[in-house]
């Protein structure tokens, strides 16, 4: 009767554990007004996807706020094609399940286009619907490169580059270092997991593997894995994970190791200000990250200023903030070169037939484009840039060895 | 190569461990059941230093001092404010107490990603000096720090409950608590006494591994079982045990990653666990466990 | 002589059982009570109502006049001191050790005062007074070896463990319960020195046994027990003599 205390416990503790919860908020105010003309006559209604409760909440309030003030920005304008634009707000909760009841709202209540801000496998699980009621679909923040294949893959669109071309970044990059030789180290998140896969089948066509270290993303220690990659004496050493501490312990003990081996970092670390300090001081000195942000761009600090300004001063500059915002403008513009909303396939020619639209993240030179089989928009490999960290543990600015060209 | 830097991990992680085992062997000792809140204790502690030295600029001594009495009136309340009035509803029974102190970890984990967000925090660094080199591995403040803290820890506390009127009565209320009662023992205020020790031991453990990688709001829960483990492990025959059992911990955490894979340590530990629990367990060094 | 302890109708039911029925009791002080009777007759019963270890269902009882109730600390602060015929030891502790918590124990130590003898006085060494007092009376009483662990001890050892303790404790009244059980002629001694000491304080004693030939040339007084009742009160000589005593122990008929 005594060790079924410790098991029912035990129980209780692990059913606890999964009922842990979290909730940001993202309100937007509105811009200044300008002093064009109020737009009048039946809304563009523009569905939007957002999660505010599951596992996307850590990033689609950023990009839903800026929606939220692209719209507003272009009502203070006009509107489009002299209508006011509007939006409806749903939520699938990052859940498939809820994907399809969610659409069918959305296009009920009159959607002519829609922002599925939240994870591509809703926006897979919709497809279907999305096909037979002809409204096109943006995925803002979505890599998945398959997302816009047939069938029902018509009205489908999304903008950045794919997870696809990250190793043709790095392949690039560890050529010019004169890398050959590189160790692996990745957390077990099922996010990294399924990026880790196709980014090694790339990695396995330009450099060899010598390492493969694959953590628990939750380790408080990390300096078996760094003996072990010490031990297989790499050229270089890249890292990827979902960030936060697992990273800083990751670049702590690689630093320990070896000082001067060359370290790439995939994931989210390179944004997330909070965590560098996690990591011992000096240990993140030349550490090179890629990011779609690239505040070297005109283009991103402008509408960084713009968002400032409509959000507040405690608004972050985010890929998410910019890619939800270049969505909006897309569409409109698709809306506004159809000349209105009553024809769908005007809209989606009108999508089909966007070239050289000059979006808000990569680098100065990258374009966006669309054709009847492309409806991934990135030009280039330039929507990814390179950045190295600082011996002060935070970045630096662009790394000067290489950059993906344009 | 040889991997001095590894034992340096073990060792580091060992008395991390060890020290929440302690912390776990003090209230079993005192209260007979297994205080799974010490986890939170822990990560209260480092967190609550942290943010008192971010966001309020204190110096890091009193940020620390700080996060400690938060943490030793945590566990004050714990056994006043939770455990006593549940025991005196329910007889005296310990599984309403084991799972009071369950749901108390985890309102301790809500609470503190309330008042202190839900990011990570840097840790505070106690030592800081540059890494010493020894035998060519690193040996970093945070290290020195835990292992310092283990060594007056574990001597400290095997020196008070042999030589201080309150630690005899603690083991004697350890020992029979029915007869620690009988005889007038205070059995109330030397388990809250029990409960502070324990509470101020977890937290200062935490601050000082906190320094190591961080810590954040949710690190209570993983590190309540492995210090539960630890003790599982090492057993509660002697006040060093909980070292034991956090050594082999340690070289689980440290070596299945090394020779094996890092996927492997989370189940290897669970291995170890099950084994335990089925063979032995009352740990490797036993006396009497009560569970 | 004074009265110390007076209890009135005294009851106690188990279930249906009746352990204890209606015990009148007094015990002046200086003198020693003898509680005899066979097993079962609710000797231990009766010592566990006035020292709270047991609620008595009907009765009181007073100590040096104030009301005697609460649980056994509270008892036990107010001047009783029992020995039990399981002794109640911390085994895995030393006899040492058990003498000093169970004397200096019972004390009114803060739970601040106990944190901070954590905090700071584990650094000091020792802060337990009387050391010195709980060996010379362990010496009295014929009580060695003090560093051993009390698990290795006889059951005789046991007991004379918890005389001294009790004794430690400076109990206005001390309760002994079936002491000499077990006991070897150097333990039958350290009781009797035991109980001589209490005397000599001026205070009274209780002591319960089944051998009434035994009993009888140690104390003052017996009550006689049978089925929860006492049957007799009185002179331990006449006692012997009684025909109450033949009754209860070779079950003569009652004419
Ligand atoms: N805790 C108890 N629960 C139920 N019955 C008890 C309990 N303690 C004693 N008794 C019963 O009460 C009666 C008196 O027991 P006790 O006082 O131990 O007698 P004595 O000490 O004279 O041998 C016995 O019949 C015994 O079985
Ligand atoms: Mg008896």
């Amino acid at each position: 009767m005594k060790k079924p205390a410790i098991f029912a416990a035990t129980a209780v503790a692990l059913a606890l554990a999964l009922s842990g919860c979290a909730d940001d908020g993202g309100g937007g105010r509105v811009l200044p007004t300008s002093t064009a003309a109020a737009p009048t006559g039946a809304p563009i209604l523009i569905g939007m996807d957002l999660d505010k409760t599951g596992p996307g909440s850590s990033y689609n309030p950023l990009a839903g706020a800026a929606v939220v003030a692209g719209v507003d920005e272009v009502n203070a304008n006009g509107g489009i094609l002299g209508r006011p634009v509007k939006l409806i707000e749903e939520s699938t909760e990052s859940d498939p399940a809820k994907g399809p009841a969610v659409y069918q709202s959305l296009i009920e209540q009159g959607a002519v286009g829609i922002l599925g801000l939240s994870t591509a496998s809703v926006v897979a699980q919709v497809k279907p619907i999305i096909e037979q009621a002809k409204v096109v679909t943006i995925a803002p923040v979505a890599v998945l490169p398959t997302l816009t294949d047939q069938p029902d893959g018509d009205y489908v669109y999304t903008l950045v580059n794919p997870v696809t071309d990250y190793g043709s970044v790095f392949c690039g990059a560890f050529e010019k270092a004169g890398i050959k030789k590189i160790a692996y180290l990745q957390d077990d998140s099922p996010a990294i997991k399924s990026l880790a896969g196709p980014l090694k089948d790339a990695f396995g066509k330009c450099v060899t593997i010598v390492d493969d270290e694959v953590a628990p993303v939750a380790s408080t220690d990390l300096v078996a894995q760094a003996t072990r990659i010490k031990d297989s004496n790499p050229d270089a050493i890249f890292v990827q994970s979902v960030g936060g501490q697992f990273e800083a312990l990751a670049h702590s003990a690689l630093y320990q190791a070896m000082p001067d081996v060359p370290r790439f970092s995939q994931g989210s670390f390179g944004s997330q200000s909070d965590a560098w300090a996690l990591a011992t001081p000096g240990s993140l000195n030349n550490l090179v990250f890629m990011q779609q942000l690239d505040l070297t761009n005109p283009r991103t600090v402008d509408l960084q200023s713009k968002l400032t300004a409509a959000l507040g001063s405690d608004f972050n500059m985010s890929y998410f903030a910019a890619q939800g915002y270049d969505g909006l403008m897309i569409l409109l513009d698709a809306i506004k070169t159809a000349g209105g909303t009553d024809d769908p396939a005007a809209i989606k020619a009108a999508m089909d037939a966007t070239t050289g639209y000059q979006p808000h993240v990569g680098q100065e030179g990258f374009r966006m484009s669309f054709t009847p089989t492309k409806h991934v928009g990135a030009d280039s490999l330039c929507g990814l840039a390179l950045f190295t960290f600082g011996a002060d543990n935070t970045p630096a600015g662009k790394w000067s060895t290489f950059q993906p060209a344009c | 190569m040889d991997h001095v830097q590894l034992w340096f991990s073990v060792v580091e992680q060992a008395c991390f461990f060890g020290l929440l085992g302690l912390a776990y062997m003090l209230i079993l000792e005192g209260a007979g059941f297994f205080n799974f809140a010490i986890g939170a204790y822990a990560m209260i502690g480092g967190l609550a230093a942290a943010s008192f030295a971010k966001s309020m600029h204190l110096p890091v001594w009193l940020a620390v001092i700080a996060a400690l009495v938060l943490a030793g009136l945590l566990a004050a309340f714990t056994e006043v404010g939770v455990v006593r009035p549940i025991q005196r509803r329910s007889g005296g029974a310990r599984l309403p107490a084991l799972v009071a102190v369950i749901a108390m970890l985890f309102a301790i984990t809500q609470v503190a990603g309330l008042l202190f967000g839900r990011k990570q925090l840097a840790g505070q660094q106690l030592l800081v000096i540059d890494p010493l080199q020894i035998a060519g591995a690193y040996v970093s403040g945070p290290m020195i720090v835990t292992m310092a803290l283990a060594l007056v820890s574990f001597v400290g506390v095997s020196v008070w409950v042999r030589v201080t009127g309150t630690g005899r009565m603690l083991r004697a209320v350890g020992d029979n608590r029915p007869a620690a009662q009988l005889l007038g023992l205070p059995t109330s205020r030397v388990r809250i006494t029990a409960f502070v020790i324990a509470g101020v031991i977890a937290a200062f453990a935490g601050i000082s591994y906190a320094a190591k990688g961080g810590v954040s709001w949710d690190r209570g829960l993983g590190w309540a079982l492995l210090g539960f483990l630890a003790l599982v492990i090492g057993g509660s025959g002697s006040w060093w045990a909980p070292l034991l059992g956090g050594l082999i911990l340690a070289l689980l955490q440290v070596f299945v990653p090394f020779y094996l894979s890092g996927q492997f340590s989370d189940y290897a530990i669970l291995a170890i666990a099950l084994i335990f629990f089925a063979f032995r367990p009352r740990g490797l060094i036993t006396r009497q466990v009560r569970i | 002589m004074t009265e110390l302890l007076v209890g009135r109708g005294l009851t106690k039911q188990y279930g249906g059982m009746r352990a204890v029925t209606d015990v009148d009791l007094t015990l002046a002080a200086g003198e020693v009570l003898g509680l005899v009777g066979p097993n079962g007759a609710g000797k231990t019963t009766l010592v566990d109502l006035i020292y709270g270890t047991q609620v008595a269902n009907g009765g009181s009882m007073h100590l040096n006049g104030a009301a005697l109730t609460g649980p056994p600390s509270k008892r036990a602060r107010a001047g009783l001191a029992r020995t039990y015929q399981h002794p109640l030891l911390a085994s895995s502790l030393t006899v040492r050790e058990n003498l000093i918590v169970g004397i200096s124990g019972i004390s009114h130590a803060s739970v601040g005062s106990m944190i901070r003898g954590f905090f700071v006085g584990a650094l000091h060494g020792s802060n337990s007074a009387g050391h010195g007092e709980v060996e010379a009376l362990a010496a009295e009483i014929g009580l060695e070896g003090l560093d051993r662990p009390v698990k290795d001890l006889s059951l005789g050892e046991q007991r004379l463990v918890e005389v001294v303790r009790a004794l430690g404790q400076k109990p206005l009244v001390l309760i002994l319960d079936e002491p000499f059980a077990g006991a070897d002629s150097a333990g039958i001694a350290g009781i009797a020195e035991a109980i001589r000491i209490v005397k000599n304080r001026g205070h009274a004693v209780i002591l319960i046994d089944h051998n009434v030939d035994l009993v009888s040339e140690i104390v003052d007084r017996i009550m006689l027990m049978q089925q929860g009742r006492v049957v007799f009160d009185g002179d331990p000589l006449e006692c012997l003599a009684s025909p109450q005593m033949r009754l209860v122990y070779f079950g003569e008929e009652q004419s």
